[in-house]
């Protein structure tokens, strides 16, 4: 217990670091882009809702726009196999696309 | 033998691989944090049996916690929070050119800690076992109430800001219908509310979303990383010889570190520092430390993978969590409807098994993983973070989703990832909560079942021996730091 007291002071957890304006934008960027996720994937499905919001979220945080769309797509391509093939979680398929389907 | 063949069936030993070049690359990457690989991976260990799924978070958690020492070593940003220690002699090696050398040291070290903390594992969990088949409701209750004030105690930040977190987990815990009266409780007519806040997702919140908020906070322009210097050049014959040499602090500071890891909320940060500390305390030449003492690099990596091992002991057998890793596999083993305990040892003693067998395992294919992780290091930092981040909201969005297919979870992880932010610029521990969070039915059930055996008196809480040992436990956890610290006071004013 005594020998706990010599724990040098942990400067990780102190809340330094100052927030920015930009770094602002960041935070409620990312919040609001969680809150439309859900509507988003059920209007559009899961592949396109969920490739907008990662790409929308890239382009806030300074990611070139052809860029971020080619990584948004591999990157849920990558889930869509994980979470929607291997592990057959239901991932929305979209209004819009069921009305395409008739 | 069974066991052997049972961990090295490719439905187990696969996943588990997997795992461990995700804990690599995880704990490599500042920012995100070994909690956070383990959060991360339970929802795809949860479509796998429990061997398996408890072999990835064990893999997750070796290999993150040392690659964590990476970038702690090479750019002195701990890669994740218990590599905190390493940023000292490590980083002040890599100054000299010898940043290869350090992290072939963290990797042996930290492989030959972690066996060590795994062996005590092995060695001291069955008979504590044996002991706590005596316990009852009474003992339990207590026992969870001293899981919780150490954690509220031990964390970093003060004990009020401690307790406070830990109070707001149990009061989390209470979410739900109640299961002995069946009362809905602070569930606002939702009928989501009703089961209670799903554990995963928060744990998802607290430990992916919250540390991505707090990354991207500083601005995009603060997110890159800078690119390392140094040419990796790894030698492990040198590395083994000066470990030779150096078994004795290895070795110490891995049975420290399983001491630490075993105490409840302490984990593998604090038994990096401990470890230092004592190692520091005890050598010659201590004025060397932070100056690139190769003790002070193997000190601090031997501890923090034996103190995972260290957390799994009070996990298994009483079902309180050494830290918030294995608060998240606490977590994890309810949803396969396993109830850790003393009886787990007797019911599922295979599983048991398996799960020690995958936990030596991993330590010795963490070296060869490990080695290919210290070469790959200059190309993950390569990775945009911005886009690195991204994948850790989509990831954490989806893994939510798929614990219960139920789009409120997103919404709960959300939540919590905004409580875990905004507590975290309140310099509050999160430990605590999470605690708070898994501890609490443990500590309210146990309560109400022994107050209805006993009718309604407290009595049997302070007369049976365990119970009363507990109990005095949790007092000296409170008033043991303070008391020494006015003793001391009295006795310097007394000298003087």
């Amino acid at each position: 217990m005594i020998k706990l007291k010599r724990i040098p002071k942990d400067t990780t957890l102190a809340p330094s670091d100052k927030i920015t304006l930009d770094g602002m934008k960041n935070v409620i960027a990312i919040i609001v882009g969680i809150i439309f996720f859900v509507p988003l994937i059920n209007l559009l499905g899961f592949i396109l809702g969920a490739t907008i919001i990662s790409a929308a979220l890239m382009i806030i945080l300074n990611v070139k726009i052809w860029r971020s769309l080619v990584y948004s797509v591999i990157l849920v391509v990558i889930i869509f196999l994980i979470f929607g093939m291997v592990f057959k979680v239901p991932l929305p398929e979209g209004i819009v696309m069921a009305m395409f389907q008739g | 033998m069974d066991t052997i063949l049972s961990i090295l069936s490719p439905d187990v030993i696969f996943p588990v691989l997997f795992a461990m070049t995700f804990g690599i690359f995880v704990g490599g990457l500042p920012g995100l944090t070994a909690t956070m690989a383990v959060a991360l991976i339970i929802p795809i260990s949860y479509y796998m049996s429990p061997l398996a799924g408890l072999g990835m978070v064990l893999g997750v958690s070796f290999t993150s916690i040392f690659s964590g020492d990476i970038p702690a070593t090479f750019l002195r940003i701990p890669g994740t929070p218990a590599s905190g220690a390493a940023t000292l002699d490590g980083f002040e090696l890599a100054k000299k050119g010898k940043g290869s050398l350090a992290l072939t040291l963290d990797l042996f070290c930290s492989a030959i800690g972690g066996l060590i903390g795994i062996l005590l594992l092995i060695l001291i969990a069955p008979p504590l076992a044996n002991f706590a088949l005596q316990f009852t409701n009474f003992e339990y209750f207590w026992l969870g109430l001293f899981g919780l004030s150490m954690s509220a105690v031990l964390s970093k930040g003060n004990m009020i800001k401690g307790l406070t977190s830990a109070v707001l987990g149990l009061a989390i815990s209470t979410i739900g219908i109640d299961i002995t009266t069946g009362y809905p409780r602070f569930t606002f007519g939702n009928i989501e509310l009703m089961d209670g806040i799903g554990f995963i997702p928060a744990m998802i919140g607290l430990f992916g979303i919250s540390e991505v908020l707090k990354r991207v906070q500083q601005g995009a322009a603060k997110l890159q990383l800078p690119p390392i210097t140094e040419k990796v050049k790894i030698s492990p014959l040198e590395a083994l010889k000066i470990i030779w040499k150096e078994k004795i602090t290895l070795i110490k500071s891995a049975f420290v570190g399983t001491f630490i890891g075993a105490l409840p909320g302490a984990g593998a940060d604090i038994a990096a520092w401990v470890a230092y500390g004592v190692e520091k305390k005890t050598s010659k030449n201590s004025d060397d430390f932070g100056t690139g003492n190769i003790k002070g690099v193997i000190a601090p990596t031997s501890a923090n993978n034996a103190a995972l091992g260290g957390t799994w002991i009070p996990a298994l057998v009483f079902g309180v969590p050494g830290d918030t890793i294995t608060a998240i596999v606490l977590g994890a083993m309810l949803m396969y409807g396993l109830k850790p305990g003393p009886l787990i040892f007797k019911e599922s003693r295979e599983l048991v098994n398996g799960v020690f067998g995958i936990a030596v395992l991993a330590n010795i294919l963490m070296i060869p993983i490990g080695y290919l992780g210290i070469k790959a290091f200059a190309q993950v930092l390569k990775l945009k973070t911005s886009v690195v981040l991204t994948g850790v909201v989509l990831f954490s969005m989806i893994g939510s989703y798929a614990i219960r297919n139920s789009y409120f979870d997103i919404y709960v992880m959300l939540a919590f990832g905004f409580i875990g932010y905004i507590m975290e610029r309140l310099a509050v521990p999160l430990a605590p909560m999470i605690l708070g969070i898994i501890l609490g039915p443990m500590v309210e059930d146990n309560l109400r079942v022994g107050l209805i055996k006993t009718g309604g008196s407290m009595n049997q809480f302070f007369t049976r021996p365990i119970s009363l040992v507990l109990f005095l436990l949790i007092l000296l956890v409170f008033l043991g730091g303070p008391t020494v610290g006015l003793l001391k006071k009295v006795f310097k004013s007394k000298k003087s």
